[in-house]
């Protein structure tokens, strides 16, 4: 196709053309950079950022006029951060405190049940891979899971440890991180929005988790002959289950109290009052 | 242009009257306040929003996403009672500065 004059205009129309979209995601993580500002008021600043974009565009500029005249009206994001700060300068802490205790949840929670299933998962496979194959024993001393138990490998090998037990949380909490799953995140979000329901929710996982360790402990205990000397401690498996809820109740309690009063709802603030 | 403390101190009880008429997200009452003032009263993102979030802390105030017409959600503020009972108090306060000024300037004051 022979690119006439008018076809060249209208490419460099095209690359030339302002992204409003564009442009309000990199305001977006100018915002994000802030350490002042919560994803809360993060998302409060943008629905004020288009509604005076909307308003500017019905007022007769442009698409980028309105954009750049909104943004220097709402200020540079450090300066606006600091107001929020002045405001409230313990909320960036508590915030940090908010993100860490959800991390050591986190981590509590998926050393559990989901790493629980895993590692059967990963010894399954390495039982079949061992003894479906028939690998001579030359190969098997290379391979990380010979004849012992995956597992227990697992818990010796740093790197190993990393790759199979935390990788697939790494990988689900950057897809968090990046918005990529905030679809599925909203769907959740009825559970977390006020105190009361994140304490019940909570509650009922821990007891249905901390009531299935109790039963398997029992099972391994039935079962197992204990070498001489050692004797099935019931008990102790008890205090290490009290132990293990008293702390979960502790971060729950933690993370309930951090949780910032906006994300409580309107029923929940009408019950207080 | 008025005195930066004193769109300071008037920034509670005018937000609190503004949401004893209803509720309204940020950009709202930035507008409402802009329109009664006749434009001499300008307040910013960083004005309007701390002073949001300060009342709501104190409870004076609560929040709720909420979905406009147009789709886009907005970050809605309503009065609770404990706010209800605050702008009665800072209305009387206020009344009464403005009379003390309405006397010393040989004004007609206001009944409270």
């Amino acid at each position: 196709m022979a690119e006439s004059p008018q076809y060249i205009v209208q490419i460099m129309e095209t690359r030339t053309r302002f992204d409003l979209g564009g442009a309000i995601e990199g305001w977006r993580k100018q915002l994000a950079a802030q350490p002042g500002l919560t994803p809360d008021n993060r998302r409060e600043l943008e629905t004020h950022l288009q509604d005076s974009i909307a308003t500017l565009r019905k007022s007769g500029l442009t698409e980028e006029e309105s954009f750049w005249v909104a943004c220097r009206r709402a200020g540079q994001p450090q300066e606006l951060a600091e107001e929020f700060v002045k405001a409230d300068p313990s909320a960036v802490w508590r915030d940090r405190l908010f993100w860490l205790a959800i991390g050591i949840c986190a981590m509590r929670a998926w050393s559990g049940l989901p790493v629980y299933l895993l590692e059967r998962l990963y010894f399954g496979i390495a039982r079949l891979f061992a003894v479906n194959f028939h690998l001579p024993d030359w190969v098997l001393f290379y391979v990380p899971f010979r004849g012992e138990p995956i597992t227990e490998f697992m818990h010796r090998n740093f790197v190993f440890s990393i790759l199979f037990r935390w990788a697939p949380l790494i990988y689900l909490v950057a897809v968090l991180a990046s918005g990529r799953m905030s679809r599925a995140m909203s769907a959740v979000r009825f559970f977390f929005e006020t105190r009361t329901r994140l304490v019940v929710t909570a509650s009922v996982s821990l007891a249905i988790y901390y009531s299935w360790a109790v039963f398997a402990a029992f099972r391994t205990l039935g079962h197992v002959t204990p070498a001489p000397g050692v004797f099935p401690d019931l008990g102790l498996a008890l205090q290490l289950a009290a132990g293990n809820a008293i702390i979960s109740a502790l971060l729950v309690g933690l993370v309930a109290w951090l949780l910032p009063v906006e994300r409580r709802t309107r029923t929940g603030q009408l019950a207080l009052d | 242009m008025f005195a930066k403390d004193l769109v300071a101190a008037s920034s509670k009880p005018m937000v609190l009257s503004i949401l004893a008429e209803g509720e309204a997200y940020g950009y709202q009452i930035i507008q409402k306040v802009r329109e009664l003032s006749g434009g001499d009263i300008e307040w910013s993102e960083g004005t309007v929003y701390p002073v949001l979030h300060r009342l709501e802390r104190e409870g004076l105030i609560a929040s709720e996403w909420k979905e406009a017409e147009t789709g886009r959600e907005r970050k809605y503020y309503f009065l609770t009672s404990a706010g209800r009972k605050t702008l009665k108090g800072e209305r009387q306060q206020w009344l009464k500065v403005h009379n003390t000024l309405c006397k010393l300037w040989k004004l007609e004051p206001v009944s409270i």
